[in-house]
């Protein structure tokens, strides 16, 4: 449960950062909440590129409590991502117009990356990729790239479609920590690799419940947060 | 051993270049329906803009034209043009939603700033569906 203390403080300055502008808008209740969807799912897509599925050093468990946070983490952003496109359709129906190809390219470039989104898990089953992949080496390129490709195509959506994005240090911001996020898992490796291991240190096993818990409470306090925080921004 | 190379690189390939295909049929279809997409239909109140200079909207209001006015609608007129054509969508929200948010700022009545149904409605017998009048 440590582990949900700064991913909650993570997440509370990401609303902060990226929810400050345009209040004049006077958007109706039923857009505010679809946006903040969306935004939660921009933020638990951000963690899947810190907790990749591979060992850390911090918390000390073994690769099967990391890679079933990496899977609950997933579970979270489509959820997040479900429930941002279905508001907004349910809401103003008339957004479907923009995936038409005459549509705006951020709309359209949004709804690629959601397919995608739904595609890259799709393929991680490991029934599927053993199929398709010749060695799991072969599978995790692929998959870098599937998922550089939704963080890609839901920054130039976040950024194009200027809701509450608009002012430049927030484009910039947002630009900038979707690059931190690219490049995070290949530093990871990095400093792994010369992370020194106190002797007669081992990781603690039969861990992967804790993570099915973790991933339980930062849903429920996300979403409190969320809701509190709407609600005094509006 | 050449089969074997093929079979590690394909997927790789085949993931890169549908990436690149999804998106660049996105661009390519973008640009070249934009300037006969199928309008949204919209309903652009004249009236509630009446307090507002003619050219503020009307841009070519002092030339001479053709056609007759009723025939002619901003779209229409943005749509044959092709070096705005590419940028109607954004050209016409940012106009429209630009000058709402400055009366907003100016705590003045203004109209909606960023939802569809505001604008984009059809209503039985307005002639407004899909031009700007």
């Amino acid at each position: 449960m440590f582990l949900s203390l700064p991913l909650l403080c993570a997440y509370s300055v990401f609303l902060l950062s990226f929810w400050r502008a345009r209040d004049d808008l006077h958007l109706s209740l039923p857009w505010d909440v679809a946006m903040i969807g969306g935004f939660g799912a921009f933020f638990f897509l951000l963690t899947l590129f810190t907790f990749t599925g591979r060992p850390l050093p911090f918390p000390f468990f073994d690769g099967k409590f990391f890679l079933s946070l990496h899977r609950w983490l997933t579970a979270l952003f489509l959820g997040f991502l479900a429930f941002h496109i279905g508001a907004i359709v349910v809401t103003d129906p008339q957004i479907l117009y923009d995936f038409w190809p005459s549509g705006t390219p951020g709309m359209q470039f949004g709804a690629l990356a959601a397919f995608l989104a739904m595609l890259t898990p799709g393929l991680a089953f490991r029934r599927v990729w053993r199929r398709l992949f010749a060695t799991a080496g072969i599978f995790r390129i692929s998959h870098v790239i599937l998922a550089s490709a939704v963080l890609g195509g839901s920054v130039f959506h976040i950024v194009t479609t200027r809701v509450h994005v608009v002012l430049s240090w927030q484009v910039w911001a947002c630009v900038s920590v979707a690059a931190v996020a690219l490049v995070l898992p290949a530093t990871e490796r990095w400093l792994l690799a010369r992370v020194t291991v106190r002797p007669g240190w081992r990781r603690r096993i039969h861990t992967r419940h804790l993570a099915g818990m973790l991933a339980g409470v930062i849903f429920c306090a996300a979403t409190i947060e969320t809701a509190a925080f709407l609600l005094w921004r509006r | 051993m050449a089969a074997v190379r093929i079979r590690r690189a394909l997927p790789l390939f085949l993931t890169a270049a549908g990436i690149v295909l999804l998106f660049g049929a996105a661009v390519l279809g973008h640009r070249m329906t934009v300037a006969r997409g199928q309008d949204i239909p919209l309903v652009f109140h004249h009236r509630a803009h009446g307090g507002f200079n003619c050219v503020t909207c009307h841009h070519d209001f002092l030339k001479p034209v053709v056609t007759p006015a009723v025939h002619r609608t901003c779209i229409a007129c943005h749509k044959a043009t092709p070096a705005v054509a590419s940028v109607i969508h954004d050209q016409f929200h940012a106009f429209c939603v630009g000058c709402h948010l400055n009366q907003q700022e100016q705590n003045r009545r203004a109209g909606p700033v960023h939802e569809c149904r505001a604008c984009h409605v059809r209503e039985a017998g307005s002639p407004g569906h899909g031009h700007l009048h």
